[in-house]
């Protein structure tokens, strides 16, 4: 009963699932193209790939759009395709959402509802400022921390757990 | 960031070209191109022919300008992209640049676009990037020009003692109240030695005379009295607080409570309610009894640590610094302490405001709580963030509860000293039991000051977190300032927008580039796709937000240059999600203008068809709509806010999907009585239901965040644009629901 009310609701929203058997990417300039096949072929030449849970599942549930940003279809997971195709979806992906990796904090500042930035990153200290500081970090699935700064830069940080005691401290107020 | 001479060089080094005079455009990108996450120092040079893109000092690309078609700026996320469309149809990306970057790409990507089409004038010029910090160069928040992080405030306690000001005769009573307290409590061992020496314990043996027995008395009542006086101040000294100490947390909420209310809706959406809560209620708390106790008692430690202190040197300087030994392992031990208590409390603050939103996130949401059956869910959210709060308090309670034992065990060491000194001295009879009575009482009211010194950190932690979270607020810059000189104007209700550009996150434009006019009077009609803006053009309107670029002009005057109280208070609004205050109906009405009269009030809601509903209420205009006002359906809810807005009677009036809850004929009766009344006025109508607007003079039509058509009904419909397919679409959707 209660699988079938689950089939339901999938078949009535009718989501296109790209699969390596429904369709194929290719690089096209800097870009990347998508072959439809099947009854309703169709060619785009360019596609863009937009994560729908950047920080769960950063390389499964990849929505595709096409120019006019209307959705194609949905991958499921990037790892169903063949290793190029899987390489070149994934370098289209970590190429449109850039993440700076951070190493450690080296001092936070809370100021009328802005936080003030201090860190090492992997090319070296940086500063940042970020408004609403609640809703500007979160912890990911895999423990990884994501945050955002007021000028739509992303970074991230280790686990808690592989911090150092200092970062972990000034971090830990914010999640 | 390099200068433009430092591009120049880099380009000319690259042999991009012979005479740098010959680079049009030229501006750095800090990401590489392609690569996944390294950072690079490149650099983008654009000559009337070429683009040429320059990476660690090496041409990596280059397009001849006649074989690009188009230039894009697009929007990566964390990053954006400089793209090129070229005739043969590939699409190739130019550059990549941080978050920081955007809006020096989004100009240097104008002018590449302005160069490929032999429209670009002038020198080459330098891209701003961020603003940054003169002082520090962080770089600036959006919109504003000094560094808040550099701000100098005064210090916090000096302010603080200004907000006392009023009650300052009340705090010095009370402070002498506690100095008194701390002289007399110096009296009780000296009695005590007389007691001890002259009567219990006598020196030479005393026969019972009435002289000694009324000295003995006398000793014994004068011991009373002191008690006596010093409970009495006491009680005067709490008595006086009291009142203080009302005062100041009155005054203090409503400073805070103000200043929240003054603040643009940006900055408030930036905390969460519980936060704001948290200030207003408990850090205030904190803060008063801090000034109301705190520091009394501070004073009363101080004089007696000074003054035993003193007579204890004076008596035996050798025994004083017996006492006083453990002092330096309590000094360093409290530093060690402060700063961990300090964690701890930051801690417990953020979870109980955590805790606060959620129960205020909850209770606000209980109609959805209960109708999907998930009470269970939230009492498990509910209880997790106690659970944080329990082990939260767990660690800071065990902390305090293990180092506080060592430190009073450190602090009672001189006292080990002090029995075995003062024991040998009565074993060789060089000192009187009563003496000595005194003494180790005198040491006794030393260690209660030493051993409050070492509750310090946790006061002055406690206070300063609520302290500094108050003064966070109180001076909070407002996004959305009146100028100095803002005047008041008597609106008339032209309404021009000025090549308006606005995001809410500087990232993704939500309105581009818009530039009309509304004529007084005019009603306009707003549509467009859910989520285009329209709800956003209004809130500019209102200046719940300033543009990004451009202006918004009433009356040929720029927003930022009337008051904001003076433009609010004529204009009327219904907002999208109407909301009702717990009070009555006539309450909730009545809100909008101080004073109005019950026919005033009748009056509106006549208007805007919701008397029809209310004289069927037992209670009529008394009727209390309850929290959010849902003892009313949405429909009798919208047409209490219509009357809300009407009561105005304003100068521009503005509705947001106002009549979308309610049965179209209903609809059409409030429609038409809202026609008689708004015609002279200019009325702001959206409503993606477009009979709604058939009453308006010109519609707007808003696609992807800007102005597509703009015009009359008839006209519109003639161009057979977006408009026009939006009406037919409605029709036949009127058409196939009739059928
Ligand atoms: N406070 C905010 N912060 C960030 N983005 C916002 C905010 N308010 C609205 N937005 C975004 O701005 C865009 C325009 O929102 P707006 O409310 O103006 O749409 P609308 O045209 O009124 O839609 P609807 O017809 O559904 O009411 C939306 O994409 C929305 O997600
Ligand atoms: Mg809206």
């Amino acid at each position: 009963m209660d699988i079938n009310r689950e089939k339901e609701l999938l078949e009535a929203a009718g989501i296109v699932y790209l699969t390596c058997a429904n369709c194929r990417f290719e690089k096209k300039g800097d870009f990347v193209s998508l072959d439809l096949l099947g009854n309703e072929a169709k060619n785009y030449s360019r596609v863009n790939l937009h994560r729908l849970f950047p920080f769960d599942r950063p390389y499964s549930y990849i929505s595709v759009l096409d120019s006019d940003s209307q959705e194609i279809g949905i991958i499921a997971e990037i790892g169903d395709f063949d290793e190029e195709t899987c390489e070149l979806l994934k370098h289209e992906l970590d190429r449109k959402y850039y993440v700076c990796d951070l190493i450690s904090v080296s001092s936070v500042k809370d100021r009328f509802g802005f936080s003030y930035w201090k860190v090492q990153s992997t090319a070296g200290e940086i500063t940042f400022t970020i408004r609403d500081t609640h809703n500007s970090l979160r912890e990911n699935i895999d423990g990884k921390i994501s945050i955002s700064d007021i000028d739509g830069n992303r970074y991230t940080l280790p686990p808690l757990a592989k911090l150092d005691k200092k970062s972990r401290r000034l971090v830990e107020l914010y999640l | 960031m390099y200068s433009i001479n430092e591009l120049i060089s880099v380009a000319v080094k690259a042999n991009v070209c012979e005479d740098p005079k010959n680079i049009r455009i030229i501006f750095p990108y800090d990401l590489h191109p392609d690569n996944g996450i390294k950072s690079v120092g490149g650099v983008v040079a654009a000559t009337d022919d070429k683009v040429f893109v320059i990476d660690d000092g090496e041409i990596k690309k280059s397009f001849s300008l006649c074989d690009v078609e188009n230039i894009m700026v697009t929007n990566g996320i964390g990053c954006i992209f400089i793209e090129a469309k070229m005739k043969d149809g590939s699409e190739q990306v130019i550059c990549r640049g941080s978050g920081s970057s955007i809006k020096l790409f989004k100009e240097a990507g104008s002018d590449l676009i302005r160069l490929v089409n032999g429209k670009l004038k002038g020198e080459i010029k330098e891209y701003a990037g961020g603003n940054a910090c003169p002082k520090c160069g962080r770089p600036l928040l959006p919109g504003s020009s000094s560094c808040m992080r550099c701000t100098g405030k005064s210090s916090y306690v000096k302010r603080l003692l200004k907000i006392a000001y009023p009650w300052r005769w009340m705090i010095i009573l009370s402070v002498l109240l506690y100095f008194v307290t701390a002289v007399i409590g110096l009296i009780p061992p000296m009695l005590n030695q007389k007691l001890v020496d002259d009567y219990i314990q006598p020196n030479v043996a005393l026969t019972l005379t009435t002289s000694v027995l009324i000295g003995f008395v006398g000793v014994i009542v004068s011991m009373l009295i002191v008690n006596l006086i010093n409970r009495g101040v006491s009680i005067i000294r709490s008595l006086l607080m009291i009142d203080a100490g009302a005062g100041i947390i009155t005054k203090l909420r409503q400073m805070t409570f103000d200043k929240i209310q003054s603040l643009s809706i940006g900055r408030i959406n930036a905390r969460t309610s519980g936060e704001l809560i948290n200030r207003v209620y408990s850090d205030t708390q904190t803060v008063k009894n801090f000034l109301v106790n705190q520091i009394g008692e501070m004073i009363q430690m101080v004089v007696t640590l000074i003054t035993v202190g003193l007579i204890l040197f004076v008596y035996n300087w050798k025994l004083a610094l017996l006492v006083l030994c453990p002092m330096p392992v309590i000094v360093i031990a409290n530093r060690y302490i402060m700063q961990n208590l300090h964690k701890y409390f930051k801690l417990s603050w953020v979870t109980s405001s955590k805790a606060s939103s959620i129960l205020h996130d909850t209770f606000s949401g209980i109609r959805v709580v209960k109708s999907f059956g998930m009470e269970n869910k939230e009492i498990g959210r509910y209880k997790e963030i106690t659970d944080k709060e329990r082990e939260v308090s767990i660690r800071s309670e065990s902390f305090a509860g293990s180092i506080m034992p060592i430190i009073s065990f450190f602090l009672g060491i001189g006292e080990f000293f002090i029995m075995f000194y003062v024991g040998n001295k009565i074993i060789g009879g060089e000192m009187t039991l009563g003496e000595m009575s005194k003494f180790s009482a005198y040491v006794g009211l030393i260690y209660a000051p030493l051993r409050w010194i070492s509750r310090l950190p946790n006061i002055i932690s406690r206070t300063g977190t609520s302290l500094v979270k108050i003064f966070d607020i109180l001076d909070e810059e407002n996004e959305v300032e009146d100028k100095p000189d803002c005047v008041d104007i008597d609106i008339n209700g032209e309404i021009t927008f000025d090549d308006l550009s606005f995001s809410y996150d500087e990232t993704n434009p939500v309105l581009k580039n818009l530039s009309f006019t509304i004529n007084q009077g005019e009603m306009i009609g707003i549509v467009g796709r859910s989520g285009v803006g329209k709800s956003t053009l209004i809130n500019l309107v209102m200046r719940m937000y300033d543009p990004t670029f451009g202006a918004v002009k009433i009356d040929g005057v720029d927003l930022r240059d009337i008051s904001q109280s003076s433009l609010r208070s004529q204009i009327g609004v219904v907002l999208q999600e109407t909301y009702l205050f717990s009070g009555t109906i006539y309450d909730n009405i009545s809100y909008a203008k101080a004073g109005a009269t019950k026919e005033e009030v009748i009056a509106a809601a006549k208007l805007a068809g919701a008397h029809k509903f209310i004289v069927k209420l037992p209670d009529g205009y008394n009727t209390r709509v309850g929290e959010r006002g849902n003892t009313l359906s949405g429909g009798e809810r919208q047409r209490v806010s219509i009357a809300r807005a009407l009561l105005r009677n304003p100068k521009i009036l503005i509705l947001d999907e106002a009549t979308s809850a309610l049965d179209t004929e209903t609809e059409k009766e409030v429609q038409d009585v809202l026609y008689k009344l708004t015609r002279g006025r200019t009325t702001l109508a959206i409503a993606h239901r477009l009979s709604t607007l058939r009453n308006s003079d010109k519609i707007l039509v808003l696609d992807k965040g800007r102005l597509a058509e703009f015009g009359p009904h008839d006209e519109l419909m003639a161009k057979k644009g977006i408009y026009y397919d939006l009406v037919m679409a409605q029709r036949q959707m009127s058409k196939m629901s009739r059928n």
